[in-house]
């Protein structure tokens, strides 16, 4: 018997792959969001809201990602902003050669935000990178308070924490102090933020927090585009 | 269920590693899969034995390296071993500053069978 020593990365592919992403979001000045949930936590809702913040005063774009149906894909298309629909057809995560793939149907102007809402799962996507800025991991107050201590790994993986359905608090016995707590525990560097999509609480604060990830990649974001 | 995914990706890199006349003799994969990598031992071996099934690695198993979860300190300069996933120092409690080791997912090594094992197992009863 012989053994032949090898030590690589199993996802290397996907790794080299995602450098060649980064590098067409960085040779455009292109900050690229990689969304991560739980299926339900309202990403698509928070998505809307976003966008219609930043509508007119950047260039915008989505890519969705949905094990099935281009539901998500209409939604974003009827606020007139470009968007590739990938489904996975029962895949569970995205990877970075389905992302560069979606990148060559969508018009993606230079200096612009890049949205991924990828596939709901708090497990796989983690392992995928994608070629993001940063991960921005989503939680919504009906999801409980220990999902960062069950799912560690897409917590260390994030920049940004956004609990979502915040206006449900009240009703409900989750208590968003300890789902930051913990949160923060598994990952003390994530930026937390509190968003309701029915209220508008806390958009414009995330929002802040992505005109920083801009102005790192050195935008000039004007008040209006003209059309 | 990303672990059909990695199966995949496993076997594309241990074509692309060793040379295809050797590929029937691969008896034993070795990977090395951190606490934290999110990974099941059990539905990747699974998947691997699916992907592999009726190709020239069928019959071969893999071997699982266990990493623990550790991160560094650099208040006290000490490591914290903490199987939850936390990045609190457990000797001092502030934060830690760095991941040494535990989201590993990596092939290390293939122990390949000569012709002439090979032929004495393929005769053996």
């Amino acid at each position: 018997m012989a053994t032949i020593t090898i030590e690589r990365k199993i996802l290397e592919k996907n790794d080299q792959v995602a450098a060649r992403n980064r590098s067409f979001f960085e040779a455009r000045g292109i900050v690229a969001l990689n969304l991560v949930s739980s299926p339900g936590s309202g990403k698509t809702s928070l998505l809307e809201r976003t966008l219609a913040h930043w509508s007119g005063k950047v260039p915008l774009a989505v890519i969705e990602g949905d094990v099935q149906t281009d539901l998500d894909a209409q939604r974003i298309d009827r606020l007139g902003i470009p968007v590739a629909q990938i489904i996975t057809n029962g895949g569970c995560h995205l990877e970075a050669h389905l992302v560069e793939g979606a990148l060559q149907r969508i018009d993606l102007s230079g200096r612009g935000l890049l949205f991924i809402e990828n596939v709901g799962n708090l497990v796989c996507p983690a392992n995928y990178d994608l070629g993001e800025d940063a991960k921005v991991v989503i939680v919504s107050t009906t999801e409980g308070d220990d999902k960062p201590l069950k799912y560690p790994g897409m917590f260390h993986k994030a920049s940004a924490l956004i609990i979502n359905k915040i206006d449900l608090a009240p009703h409900l016995s989750t208590n968003p102090g300890i789902l930051r707590m913990n949160a923060l525990k598994v990952n003390p560097r994530l930026t937390v933020f509190e968003t309701s999509c029915v209220t508008d609480e806390g958009i414009a604060a995330w929002c802040s927090w992505i005109e920083s990830m801009m102005n790192r990649k050195n935008h000039v974001i004007i008040p209006e585009i003209s059309a | 269920m990303h672990e059909l995914s990695v199966a995949r990706n496993l076997v594309e890199l241990i074509q692309r590693e060793i040379r295809s006349g050797e590929l029937p003799f691969v008896r034993t994969v070795s990977i090395r899969i951190g606490d934290l990598a999110g990974i099941v031992p059990e539905s990747l071996e699974f998947c691997y034995k699916v992907v592999t099934d009726e190709s020239p690695l069928a019959g071969s198993h893999l071997c699982f390296e266990r990493i623990p979860f550790v991160v560094y300190c650099d208040h006290c300069r000490r490591s914290s071993h903490n199987p939850d996933g936390s990045m609190f120092c457990s000797h001092c409690s502030n934060a830690a500053s760095s991941i040494v080791m535990g989201n590993e997912l990596e092939l290390t090594n293939i122990d390949v069978a000569t012709p002439e094992e090979e032929h004495a197992w393929q005769r053996s009863p």
